[in-house]
């Protein structure tokens, strides 16, 4: 079932970060890591992983610096800051309890119709 | 690649040249290069590539926060939910993802629509054919067995033909209000399926020139076998055999044009959104259907003026007038069309 847009918008800047703690990625680069990793469930948008990336550049939790792509191309890189990792484990924290709590009207309106 | 290149600039056209602006024009024109380098690489055309990159760029107003530009595109109708209205009109907004939910529809059913159509075309050659070929002794069977075989199978034909319609209609019932034209169109909509539209143009004319071949080829099988029938012990099935290789041209013209007129079908109901009018009709709806009703006409006028009139010695006169007349017509809208666009 694709994820509509308007349901994982909270939490693309959070799909980003996890990315960027790994490694300095580029737009292109974040997008199909994205897609690979969602598989057929959600391919983000172009715009949609700018914007998330340059909101995050002007929050201070990533920062940008020139690089070559690997097919020789100048690039856009993004780096994660301390602030970003910090900002990552309060959304992880975030979305774990939002899951829980959704998590309990689901059991319940299933344990409903089981009933 | 270029298609590309200019569906980005027409995109942003609409904002001033900030720097802030060209760095996000440049940053964007990159991501889309690489994607479509990528999609290249992984062996699609370059068609699917042009289209499969705009259908994943998404939307410009959702950059707009954070390229400090949102004061200038308010005035576009209430930005971004699918559920939107426009006040002036109050018609619901059709915003890119659907529109583009559409688009993906309409690639998905356009061949099965094609075969429903080719097999409405094909449906009579049995009933046709058949008895023509039982009457001359070609078939071992009575006259009457082939008339019902033929029909038979025209009534299968005409059943798979209608299921094939009911499964398209099923998919593009979520964007019913688009193909009725109850909508008016978000801002880059129109800009997005023209540019789609016309990556696909280079491919959907060749085979509209094709298929216009076809027709205007179509009835010379038929005058053929009417002609050497004239002196043939074989009498009336050759031109029996005619009739069904009519037919067959026909089909086969439908077959190859219905597939590539998608994007253009696309392009014109959103056009009609957008407020160009309802005599806006596509190709598909002028010389598609003209073609699926002119040639089995002609050919019904050929047959009755031939076996009424006895009149097979000049009867045949029918195909060189009708084809000339089809040329005419086709060429007379295809310039209708052209003129439209140019205006435009």
């Amino acid at each position: 079932m694709p994820i509509s847009a308007d349901a994982i918008r909270g939490y693309v800047d959070l799909m980003v970060l996890s990315l960027l703690r790994d490694s300095p990625s580029y737009a292109y680069e974040l997008a199909q890591r994205i897609t690979s990793m969602s598989g057929d469930d959600y391919a983000i948008k172009q715009t949609t992983l700018y914007s998330a990336v340059k909101r995050l550049e002007a929050g201070g939790l990533v920062s940008s610096f020139a690089g070559v792509s690997p097919s020789g191309k100048p690039r856009t890189y993004y780096r994660i800051a301390d602030a970003g990792l910090a900002y990552f484990d309060l959304k992880v924290a975030e979305w774990r309890s939002t899951k829980s709590v959704v998590d309990r009207f689901i059991d319940a309106a299933s344990e409903g119709v089981s009933q | 690649m270029n298609v590309v290149i200019a569906y980005l600039d027409t995109m942003f056209s609409a904002y001033p040249q900030s720097p802030r602006m060209l760095e996000a024009k440049a940053e964007l024109q990159g991501m889309m290069e690489d994607a479509y380098t990528g999609l290249i690489a992984e062996g699609r055309s370059e068609n699917e590539a042009v289209g499969q990159v705009i259908r994943d760029f998404g939307n410009l107003e959702e950059v707009a926060p954070v390229l400090g530009i949102a004061s200038d595109i308010t005035r576009e109708p209430a930005a971004a939910t699918s559920g939107s209205f426009d006040a002036s009109t109050e018609r619901p907004v059709v915003q890119l993802d659907q529109a583009q939910g559409y688009a993906d529809a309409l690639q998905r059913i356009r061949f099965r629509f094609t075969t429903a159509v080719v097999l409405f075309v094909l449906s009579p050659a049995a009933l046709i054919g058949l008895p023509a070929a039982a009457g001359s002794g070609s078939l071992p069977i009575g006259g009457h067995v082939g008339l019902l075989i033929g029909l038979v199978v025209l009534f299968i034909m005409v059943a798979i033909g209608v299921t094939l319609l009911v499964s398209t209609s099923r998919e593009t019932a979520p964007y019913k209000r688009i193909s009725d034209g109850q909508f008016s169109v978000g801002p880059g909509v129109t800009r997005w399926a023209e540019t789609l539209a016309e990556a696909n143009d280079r491919s959907r004319i060749r085979a509209l020139q094709f298929a216009i071949g076809l027709w205007i080829l179509a009835p010379i099988p038929l005058i053929a076998f009417a002609l050497l029938s004239e002196n043939s012990p074989q009498g009336d099935f050759l031109p029996g055999v005619g009739v069904v290789l009519v037919l067959v041209l026909v089909a086969a013209g439908l077959g190859i044009f219905l597939p590539h007129t998608w994007s253009r079908t696309l392009v014109d109901d959103l056009g009609r959104g957008a407020g160009a009018g309802a005599a806006d009709d596509d190709e598909r709806g002028i010389v598609g259907v003209i073609a699926a009703f002119y040639w089995p006409l002609l050919t019904a006028i050929f047959l009755a003026w031939s076996f009424i009139g006895s009149a097979w010695h000049i009867s045949w006169i029918v195909w060189p007038v009708g084809a000339v007349l089809f040329g005419a017509i086709a060429g007379g809208i295809s310039a209708l069309e052209s003129y439209r666009r140019a205006r435009r």
